[in-house]
């Protein structure tokens, strides 16, 4: 297979690009403004969302621990480290029951997710079941209608 | 002899993870007694794929421990304890410059992470860089230790299963579709990616679509900012697929046209290779990594001018002669990333390592 110089290309359509006319853009990343944790919470919806719920379910699943371990950076890391060591026989205990009571919660959140799916697909079946029959008593009442007429 | 891996979090689907897994399958096919113990094990792993850090048994002199560093933990401060032969597997920390507008937490992590590097550096027998930069980073860390460069292990027979058929059918409308693969992150730099097929979009090719795949867990600001973007730019077809199944994400690639990168911060960038394996041409920012990864292959960017970029993005889908001439590059570099180069690579280096005189560690400074 013949090869390319890829630099030649470039150097072509850098070419090529300098002849087009300029492209404006209507706006930069940079002026579009961050939200702050709250604000963008208080923008989410309080509609059911499945595939929210199944990301949020995932994302407990992996971040479930809350470590007794933090990183201190800034002022006065050194007497925060020396407090965390001193509060440690608190801390890492009370960090470990957390831990085991999310990990519950995100088991059983996962459960529940799995129900609902579940359910949903259960429902979905029976729709399809009840629209089937919908349609053959609909045909039968027809037949019914048209042998009463025949009689 | 135990050779015991061992990471922070071992989570469902990340490079890091994958690798300690693959590695944990390679080592037990080289006859070593294996596992992998982390303080976090993400619950959509397999059960008994790895242990927690409290089950792991207490190491001897004779033994190995492989330590995959990639973010602030505690145990960037406690591998003094561990008494036996240590190697440390650097993935690299995302600079927390990036992180700190969007999580305060992030930001703090990758921060410690950074110091977790400079405290380690007089505590490992040997280190393995999955990247000629990352390499690079731990000799300006002051590492002194003897540091090889070993490419993530992939098991690409994963990549043949079959795609998502209704994703498959849904994407191949004669469109063209741009696809990156990866965490929504700022190091990422997915505004970057915005910014060229905005400009593709309204001046090349109408009938385009941007597909940017990956997790955005824990950085909802910085994805709400990107969608405001999308909106503010007027540009539409931009995807974000959100949490898709890996038979999703075959699909995606399958369906690609063109791989757009514009990361600013990758240790090794896996979805470059997963690009070359789907025969998808790369366009990437040259960066950190990405170079190395590349290996001469792909287009490289040497800057993020978005009309630049579109017009390379339009030479690579109409013209097919240097499509062919890239993608054979590529195919080419993929090769060295092949499961059996890397795990011979890795046997060779890791029976290399055992092979070395039993030192003691130089004591931490």
């Amino acid at each position: 297979m013949e090869s390319i110089n890829i630099d030649n290309v470039m150097e072509e359509i850098r070419r090529e690009v300098q002849k087009k006319p300029a492209y404006k853009e209507p706006v930069t990343f940079e002026e579009i403004p961050l939200l702050s944790q709250a604000e963008n919470a208080a923008m989410m919806g309080e509609k059911y969302d499945g595939a929210l719920l199944r990301r949020n379910v995932d994302d407990m699943g992996a971040h479930y621990a809350v470590p007794y371990y933090r990183p201190l950076t800034g002022k006065g890391a050194f007497f925060k480290r020396v407090l965390r060591r001193l509060l440690c026989f608190l801390l890492r205990p009370a960090m470990e029951e957390i831990t085991s009571f999310q990990s519950l919660t995100a088991v059983s959140l996962n459960d529940i997710f799995n129900y609902i799916r579940d359910q949903e697909a259960e429902n979905q079946r029976k729709t399809r079941k009840i629209e089937a029959l919908e349609a053959q008593i609909a045909a039968l009442e027809a037949e019914a209608k048209q042998r009463e007429g025949q009689a | 002899m135990r050779v015991v891996q061992l990471v922070s979090t071992l989570s469902f689907g990340d490079a890091v993870s994958n690798d300690a897994i693959a590695l944990k399958k390679l080592l037990a096919q080289m006859g070593f007694t294996t596992g992998i113990y982390a303080e976090i094990i993400d619950r959509r792993l397999p059960r008994g794929i790895a242990q927690l850090l409290p089950e792991m048994p207490e190491l001897s002199r004779g033994d190995v421990l492989i330590y995959h560093l990639s973010i602030g933990s505690e145990l960037n401060y406690k591998m003094d304890q561990f008494h036996c032969r240590k190697m440390m597997i650097f993935h690299n920390v995302t600079p927390p410059a990036f992180l700190a507008p969007y999580s305060r937490i992030s930001e703090e992590l990758c921060l410690q992470g950074l110091a977790g590097v400079l405290n380690l550096n007089r505590t490992f027998d040997e280190c393995l860089a999955v990247s000629e930069f990352n390499r690079q980073n731990l000799l300006t860390a002051g590492y002194t230790c003897p540091i090889e460069v070993r490419p993530i292990l992939i098991p690409f027979e994963d990549y043949d299963r079959e795609p998502d058929a209704a994703t498959v059918e849904k994407y191949s409308d004669g469109w063209t579709n741009i696809l990156f693969v990866g965490r929504v992150a700022p190091n990422k730099k997915h505004e970057d990616i915005i910014r060229a097929f905005a400009c593709y979009k309204k001046t090349v090719n109408p009938k385009s679509r941007l597909i940017l795949a990956g997790s955005s867990g824990g950085m909802e600001l910085y994805k709400k900012r990107l969608e405001d973007y999308i909106a503010a730019l007027g540009v539409e077809d931009v995807v974000f697929p959100g949490h898709i199944t890996f038979e999703q994400i075959l699909a995606f690639y399958r369906t690609a046209h063109v791989f757009l990168c514009m990361s600013e911060h990758e240790g090794f960038c896996v979805p470059l290779v997963e690009a070359m394996y789907f025969n998808v041409p790369i366009v990437a920012y040259a960066s950190c990594a990405v170079p190395d990864t590349l290996g001469g292959s792909g287009i490289l960017l040497q800057d993020k001018d978005p009309v630049f970029t579109a017009a390379v993005i339009d030479r690579l889908v109409t013209d097919e002669a240097l499509r062919a001439s890239v993608l054979e590059k590529q195919r080419r570099r993929l090769a060295d990333f092949s499961y059996e180069k890397v795990s011979s690579l890795f046997q060779k280096q890791f029976t290399a390592f055992l092979k070395k005189e039993n030192k003691p560690a130089a004591p931490h400074q």
